[in-house]
């Protein structure tokens, strides 16, 4: 589910503004997964056209991404592979969560107790290859390109962007830093954020590895210690404990044998973030919107508003065409305060 | 209790020193001229000026303040011409300040002194001075401006530079110290300030052929110039970026 390395890395808050006219690789699958959890009604049930069938992909996709537009923000949906077999372990333990947040929704609904149920039916959300598929065609329709990984589709936006493919990868997983990523865009997805204000956080890679004092390899060192989708982690270790053990400098075997690993255990892990199978891709291609095409997809085939749907899109036509406005200083601009007063 | 006639050039100058940093500014009259001290509203620059009553082609003044929409003044401004003699009076009180140019009167509201903030000024001195042409400093800037928001000063014993980063291009000014005037540092210091202010105010700065600036490491930055053809003196201060902690 993502490494929890917020409490290590300090992200520059960044409008979206600043990312205008740039190219992001999307983490897909996490993001359309987002949409499915919170995209729910009152009682926690996914939203869905009138044949029952989920929409809340869809939507988030639709609106979220001419979103981005609006502001010339550019997006290269990626979309997962087969996972790796390390992830197997993984996967199994998401699938029995998944069936005890069912229990827990279906417990919480008899109970009457609706904020419970929304909580639990966020849990339950499963991303199939149909509802990727459905959100290919209608990225297609939008005229955005997608790519499809061989595997993970973080490895496969942090190669994007460390070939210059793409400016940056966005996700709101941190797992892209371990696999390379030169720049990280988060809280792309998020609803918290409306209007001119909207605001992502950057991640520079180069720059968190300078403040930790770490090279990349001991950063991919910190996440097998605190534990990945590829490997259960150290005992005991969390994100402020793990860096504290790296920033010793043990060197790899020494540091996972002081974390109690065998440093044989964790090496096709680290051997994932290191070497990830990836696809070289050619420079992306955007296109122009098929109006009629997403008016087929969404309108006839999923209940969408036509109106709605169309003013969506109107928007993204409309919106003003500009540049990229420069990144924010790095550092703290200091007031005159905090120097004594000589006279008054 | 002020009277005083002043070549619109002279007003001129001072307007756009003042208007760098605010919109509103409180003049401090006294016998001997005009101080000024400013202080822009998110607190990282500030001004103090000091205008001698020898700028003035006549002048009478008791200790008193007056507070200015500088917007008004300019309007005054682009109503003479260059050459042109402003005669200002002021009674004191809430009554308006009268200027005069030519034919024309503007009776001019003027704003409650005590309502503009009185600034602490920071006794700050940057162990570095270099005096840098003027023409120069700005086209540094002008190439500062199209890769960067920001630009670090920096003084070594050998020579001043002006540097501006941006994500894929960089800007240097280097001025060695035999085509300097003035160089004087006992080590290497280096600031980085917002560009926008450091630009402004050596645009602002229209007659002075060469300013001061007082550099340190991480420290304020300190510009002094002369305005009226050395009949006034006032110096910038500005706060500088650090890296964070």
């Amino acid at each position: 589910m993502g490494l929890p390395l917020r409490d290590i890395t300090h992200p520059t808050d960044i409008p979206w503004s600043a990312l205008a006219g740039r190219t992001l690789a999307v983490d897909g699958n996490n993001m359309l997964y987002q949409f499915l959890a919170t995209i729910r009604g009152g009682d926690g049930r996914p939203f869905t056209d009138r044949a029952g069938r989920v929409t809340a992909h869809l939507i988030g996709l639709l609106y979220r991404t001419t979103s981005w537009l609006e502001q010339q923000i550019r997006p290269v949906w990626v979309f997962d592979g087969r996972p790796p077999e390390l992830k197997a372990g993984t996967l199994r333990t998401r699938f029995l969560a998944k069936e005890r947040a069912q229990k827990a929704w279906d417990d919480a609904l008899a109970a009457g107790d609706l904020a419970t149920a929304r909580k639990k039916a966020a849990q339950t959300s499963r991303l199939t290859q149909a509802m990727i598929g459905e959100a290919t065609q209608v990225l297609a329709a939008l005229g955005l390109p997608t790519v499809q990984a061989p595997s993970e589709g973080e490895a496969q936006g942090a190669r994007m962007a460390a070939s210059g493919t793409v400016w940056a990868s966005a996700s709101e997983d941190y797992d892209s830093l371990l696999f390379g990523t030169p720049r990280l865009v988060r809280g792309l997805g998020s609803r918290q954020s409306r209007g001119s204000a909207r605001a992502a956080h950057l991640i520079d890679r180069e720059r968190l590895l300078a403040e930790l004092g770490v090279s990349q390899e001991e950063l991919i060192l910190v996440g097998l210690l605190i534990g990945t989708d590829f490997n259960d982690g150290a005992t005991g270790y969390g994100p402020k404990k793990a860096l504290k053990l790296v920033q010793r400098h043990l060197g790899w075997a020494e540091t996972l044998r002081t974390a109690g690993i065998e440093p044989g255990e964790v090496e096709e892990a680290a051997s994932i973030f290191r070497n990830p199978p990836v696809v070289e891709v050619p420079a992306p291609v955007f296109g122009e919107a098929n109006e009629a095409e997403l008016r087929r997809l969404l309108v006839t085939e999923h209940d969408f508003s036509e109106e709605r749907v169309l003013a969506a899109l109107h928007r993204v036509q409309a919106a003003p065409k500009r540049k990229a406005t420069p990144l924010p200083t790095p550092g703290r601009q200091q007031l005159l305060d905090a120097y004594p007063a000589g006279e008054s | 209790m002020f009277k005083a006639k002043v070549k619109m050039e002279v007003l001129r100058e001072l307007v756009e020193v003042i208007s760098t940093l605010v919109s509103e500014v409180k003049l401090s009259v006294s016998k001997d001229g005009i101080d000024v001290k400013a202080v822009d509203p998110s607190h990282v620059a500030m001004l103090v000026l000091k205008l001698n009553r020898s700028a003035f082609e006549e002048f009478t003044g008791e200790t008193t303040d007056i507070g200015l929409d500088i917007e008004k003044v300019k309007e005054v401004l682009r109503l003479s011409k260059p050459g042109d003699v402003l005669d200002l009076q002021y009674d004191g009180g809430k009554s308006k300040l009268v200027v005069s140019v030519g034919k024309l009167t503007r009776h001019m509201g003027v704003v409650d002194p005590a309502g503009i903030t009185d600034p602490k000024v920071p006794n700050v001195s940057p162990p570095g001075t270099v005096k840098v042409n003027t023409e120069e400093l700005r086209q540094g800037i002008r190439g500062s401006e199209s890769v960067s928001d920001h630009v670090t000063l920096e003084l070594t014993p050998d020579h001043f530079t002006m540097h501006s980063e941006g994500e894929t291009d960089r800007v240097d000014l280097k001025i060695p110290k035999d085509a300097l005037s003035e160089l004087s540092t006992k080590e290497s210091v280096k600031s980085m300030y917002p560009l926008d202010f450091f630009s402004n105010m050596i645009k602002s700065i229209s007659n002075d052929e060469v300013v001061t600036l007082h550099i340190g490491n991480e420290y304020p930055l300190k510009v002094e110039f002369k305005i009226a053809g050395g009949k006034g003196e006032g110096s910038f201060l500005l706060a500088p970026r650090v890296e964070e902690d």
